[in-house]
C-alpha cells in the first residue's frame, strides 16, 4: 500500500508534471490553496497519481511563499556556494544562560506541560533549571519541573514535575534566591519552591 | 428433509460467518507492530562523544545484521530548537538546561559518527538500510521572527551531513533525511510555514514530521486545531509539501493522538485528490523512563504503531500500514 514519494527529481519529469500540474489547477480547485474553505468532494475521490498531485503542490507553494525567493537555478547555485564553504565556528563557548528565561518553548520533550518560562542557576554545582507553566488541558493547576543537569562529559540530568500547592492558575518564576524560587500565578498567588528539597515551603 | 436441513442449515452458518467477519476483519489486528528502532534527544556533542555515538550507530547495526533479511528501518536525532548565536546559526538541546546551545559544526559530527557505526556494525550484511533523520523543531522565537532563514540553514545542515557521510563512505547504508517536530502550541501555522519555505528554497531532501496534532479533532475533519493550525495545515506541514513526510507522534496512552492523526489522514482523504501515507509512528516510553515517568502519555512503540494502525485499517479509505516504529530516548 505504501507509494514511494519521489525522493530524487529529475528536471525533465518535473518540467512535464509541473505543467500536468498548471492544466491540474483547473480542475482541482480544491488543492490549490492549504487554506481555501474545504469543501467535500461531490464524487468519492480516489488516490490519484501523487507525483501529479505534488506538482500542483509545489506550484501552489511558490505562489504562496511569502519571502522573496529567487528562480530554482539560482538557489541552486547559492546553495552550491554554500555547502562548500565550511560552517563558521562559535567565537567563543556558549554558555547556558542564567537567571529568569522567557523563550522555554521545546526545551523539555517529555513534559507536556505548557511551560510559560524559567528560571536556571547553579546550585550545588548542578546547572538547575526551574520551568514554570501549567498543566496542559488544566490551565487553573499550576506546575513547575525542575531539571538538574550533572557537570562533565555525561551530561546527565534529572527531571522531576511538581503540582503548586493550590489551584490558582498558571504560573511564572518572578524571583530567584537559590535555592529558593518564587513563583506568581495568574490569581495573583505566590509560592516558593525550594529546588534543592524539590517542595513548596 | 435431510438435505433441506442441511441446506438451511449451511445457510445460516453461511449467515453467520458474513455477519461475524468483518467484525473479526476490524477487531483483529492482520499486523504485529513492527521492531521498533532507538531514536534519541541529542544530549551530547563534539569530538569528546564521538565514541558514544559511534557505539549507538554500532548497536542498531547490530541489531539490524542479526535480523533475518534485510531491514529497512529509521532513526530519529533530534538537536532541538533553532537558536542563532553570535551569528552562528544552531541548536537549544532538548532536554536539561535552557540554551544549551550547540553551533551545526559542533552537532553534525553526531549524525557522521552515528552513521559510520551503523555501517561498521552491519558487517557483512551489506543491504540493509537505515533511514537517518536529522531532527529539529518548530519551536522558539528563532522559528517566529526568522523562520525563513533558520530553514534555510536546517537545509545546508542536512546537506552537510550527507555530503560527510558519503565522503566516509557509508552513504551506501545510510540515508541522510531531514526531520522537524511541528507542533501547534509552539508556534503559528504561518511562521511555521516560513521555516519550510526557506527550507524549501535549498533542498530537494525529503523531511519527516514527527510532531503533534494538538487540539486537533479525533472525531470529525475539516476543523481547528490549538493556536490557529487547522487539520488542513497540520496535512500540509506533514504530507501535502512537496518532501514532506510523517512520522507522527503517538505517546497517549487514551489514543487521543491516534485519533486525531486517523482524522488527519480522514482529511485528506476527504478534501484532498489523494490518500495520505504515514511513514511510522514515535513513542517517547524510553525518554519517559529516563525521567523517572509521563502522565498518560507514555505508549510503548507497540501500543502506539497498534493504535494507529488499527484505526487506519478500519476504515478502507485511509487504510495502509505504517512501516516504521520508532521510539525516542535522550542520549547519554
Amino acid at each position: 500500500m505504501n507509494r514511494a514519494k519521489p525522493e530524487r527529481r529529475v528536471w525533465w519529469p518535473a518540467f512535464l508534471l509541473a505543467a500536468i500540474g498548471v492544466l491540474a489547477l483547473l480542475v482541482v480547485p480544491q488543492a490549490r490553496s492549504v487554506d481555501a474553505p474545504a469543501t467535500p468532494s461531490t464524487v468519492q475521490p480516489g488516490p490519484v497519481d501523487k507525483p501529479a498531485l505534488r506538482a500542483i503542490i509545489e506550484e501552489e507553494t511558490r505562489q504562496r511563499a511569502r519571502a522573496p525567493r529567487a528562480d530554482k537555478a539560482a538557489l541552486r547555485a547559492a546553495r552550491d556556494a554554500q555547502a562548500a564553504a565550511a560552517p563558521a565556528a562559535p567565537a567563543a563557548a556558549h554558555a547556558p544562560p542564567t537567571g529568569i528565561i522567557d523563550n522555554v518553548q521545546g526545551a523539555l520533550p517529555t513534559s507536556t506541560d505548557r511551560l510559560l518560562n524559567a528560571w536556571q542557576g547553579e546550585v550545588d554545582g548542578r546547572l538547575v533549571t526551574v520551568y514554570a507553566g501549567a498543566r496542559a488541558g488544566d490551565s487553573a493547576q499550576g506546575v513547575v519541573v525542575v531539571a538538574a543537569l550533572e557537570r562533565g562529559d555525561s551530561a546527565r540530568f534529572s527531571q522531576h514535575a511538581l503540582a503548586t500547592p493550590s489551584r490558582s492558575g498558571a504560573v511564572r518564576v518572578v524571583a530567584a534566591h537559590a535555592p529558593l524560587v518564587t513563583l506568581r500565578a495568574t490569581s495573583g498567588a505566590t509560592f516558593t519552591l525550594d529546588v534543592t528539597a524539590l517542595r513548596f515551603v | 428433509m435431510t438435505g433441506s436441513g442441511f441446506g438451511s442449515g449451511a445457510r445460516r452458518l453461511g449467515l453467520a460467518f458474513a455477519l461475524a467477519l468483518p467484525v473479526v476483519l476490524v477487531a483483529t489486528p492482520a499486523e504485529a507492530a513492527p521492531d521498533p528502532t532507538t531514536s534519541y534527544y541529542v544530549r551530547s556533542t563534539g569530538t569528546a562523544a564521538a565514541t558514544r555515538w559511534y557505539d549507538y550507530g554500532c548497536a542498531q547495526g547490530q541489531r539490524d545484521a542479526s535480523r533475518p533479511g534485510t531491514q529497512n528501518r529509521i532513526v530519529l536525532l533530534d538537536f532541538g530548537t533553532p537558536m542563532l548565536v553570535g551569528g552562528v546559526y544552531g541548536f537549544d538541546l532538548p532536554g536539561g538546561a535552557a540554551g544549551e546551545f550547540r553551533s551545526r559544526a559542533e552537532a553534525q559530527p553526531v549524525a557522521v559518527n552515528f552513521a559510520v557505526g551503523y555501517y561498521a556494525c552491519t558487517g557483512s550484511d551489506r543491504a540493509s538500510i537505515i533511514t537517518l533523520a536529522i531532527g529539529t523543531t518548530n519551536a522558539g522565537t528563532q522559528v517566529r521572527d526568522n523562520g525563513y532563514q533558520q530553514g534555510r540553514a536546517f537545509a545546508n545542515f542536512v546537506r552537510a551531513i550527507a555530503s560527510a557521510v558519503a565522503a566516509n563512505g557509508v552513504s551506501s547504508q545510510v540515508v541522510v533525511r531531514a526531520a522537524i517536530d511541528v507542533e501547534m502550541d509552539w508556534n503559528t501555522y504561518p511562521d511555521t510555514r516560513e521555516w519550510y519555505d526557506g527550507y524549501d528554497s535549498l533542498t530537494d531532501a525529503p523531511i519527516y514530521n514527527f510532531g503533534d496534532a494538538a487540539g486537533c479533532s479525533q472525531t470529525t475533519t475539516n476543523a481547528a486545531c490549538n493556536n490557529g493550525w487547522t487539520q488542513n495545515r497540520v496535512w500540509w506541514v506533514s504530507d501535502g509539501f512537496l518532501l514532506a513526510q510523517s512520522l507522527p507522534q503517538i505517546y497517549t496512552n487514551s489514543g487521543s493522538q491516534a485519533r486525531q492523526w486517523y482524522q488527519i489522514a480522514r482529511h485528506a482523504y476527504l478534501y484532498k485528490p489523494a490518500t495520505m501515507v504515514m511513514s511510522g509512528t514515535l513513542t517517547q516510553y524510553g525518554a519517559c523512563q529516563q525521567v523517572g515517568g509521563c502522565t498518560g502519555t507514555n505508549n510503548t512503540p507497540a501500543e502506539g504503531w497498534t493504535q494507529l494502525y488499527n484505526l487506519l485499517n478500519a476504515d478502507p479509505t485511509v487504510r495502509h500500514q505504517p512501516r516504521w516504529s520508532a521510539d525516542i530516548n535522550y542520549s547519554s
